[in-house]
């Protein structure tokens, strides 16, 4: 009984032509001495058979072109977002910090200092609302 | 691997969309049916294979010629069954396997002495659908991709990041519970 329940587990894979062939060899031979296992081998082919009763589907006509539109989309919008509109951010920020903090715009030509400010959850710009909260909050003079 | 393929993904990845389109046309059929027979709806299998396609022309430059193009395509689709639809929860037409049982098998075994054999054919068609939706995802998974794309267990492994046994009884347990479903035809 034990054999049958190993065999019946391996069923699948035999029928697919998934083993190896030393124990593709046993599993012939307990299926030729086994009417269950037999039996079992066969419900599970009658299965596999049954699969092929659903037919394929066809893509809609309009799937191709939507497909091509949806992508090319895409690329537009990318190459607005790459070439303009975070070129046009970068600017806008820059031009902001120079206004706001002119010092910083110049000593720290790499990063900007809203950015510079911001690295850590907990790094708030000096006299900014949250600056203040959290030295209120640690007891600190304010 | 297939030669072709590689060289028309490398002008995909530089943005031709000429090449896409080559591959759309060349795996539409194929990656709709598989994503049809998982989601059990062909709207919404339609909209899940063009975020497919846009995946494959957004991520062109990642794919490596090492596997085939078909296994990496269908992983993508794969880990986007798996896991995208189900964060999303897009509506997909399941069905329990009680609420089969109830509500079509004694139907369908009458149906079957009927000597209307299109309908019979039609209501096997519709049940075995209904049949695929009750399985678990990982089960429904491999068996698609055994059964209707043509992968091996091993190709099944490597797209669904699990190994060979796994793979052999994901697959079996799904024939195993479509045997039940299915006695009224066998």
């Amino acid at each position: 009984m034990r054999e049958c329940k190993e065999i019946r587990e391996r069923l699948s894979a035999f029928i697919d032509n998934e083993l190896p062939a030393r124990e593709r060899r046993l599993i012939e031979d307990h299926l030729h001495e086994c009417p269950a296992c037999a039996q079992e081998e066969s419900s599970i082919r009658k299965v596999i058979a049954l699969m092929d009763g659903i037919p394929n589907e066809s893509p809609s006509r309009s799937f191709t072109p939507a497909t091509i539109h949806r992508v090319s989309s895409w690329k537009r919008c990318s190459y607005v977002k790459g070439h303009i509109l975070m070129p046009a951010l970068a600017a806008l920020r820059w031009a902001f910090s120079l206004v706001f903090y002119p010092s910083e715009a110049n000593s720290d030509r790499g990063r900007t200092p809203v950015n510079a400010y911001l690295q850590s959850f907990d790094d708030f710009p000096p006299e900014s609302i949250s600056s203040i909260y959290i030295s209120l909050i640690e007891g600190k003079s304010v | 691997m297939d030669g072709s393929e590689s060289k028309i993904m490398s002008e995909v990845a530089k943005g031709d969309l000429s090449a896409f389109r080559e591959i759309v046309e060349r795996y539409q059929n194929p990656l709709l049916n598989y994503i049809h027979r998982y989601t059990g709806d062909k709207a919404t299998a339609e909209d899940i294979a063009q975020e497919v396609f846009l995946r494959v022309f957004k991520t062109a430059k990642e794919y490596r010629p090492l596997s085939s193009f078909k296994t990496w395509l269908f992983k993508i689709a794969t880990n986007f069954c798996l896991n995208e639809l189900r964060d999303n929860k897009i509506h997909r037409n399941t069905i329990g396997i009680f609420e089969l049982n109830e509500a079509g098998f004694v139907a369908l075994a009458e149906k079957r002495l009927s000597p209307l054999r299109e309908l019979e054919n039609q209501e096997l068609s519709s049940t075995l659908k209904k049949s695929l939706q009750s399985l678990p995802e990982n089960q429904r998974v491999a068996l698609l991709l055994h059964k209707y794309s043509g992968f091996s267990y091993g190709e099944i492994s490597q797209m669904m990041n699990c190994s060979l046994s796994a793979v052999e009884s994901l697959i079996h347990r799904a024939r195993q519970s479509l045997r039940k479903q299915l006695t009224p035809y066998l």
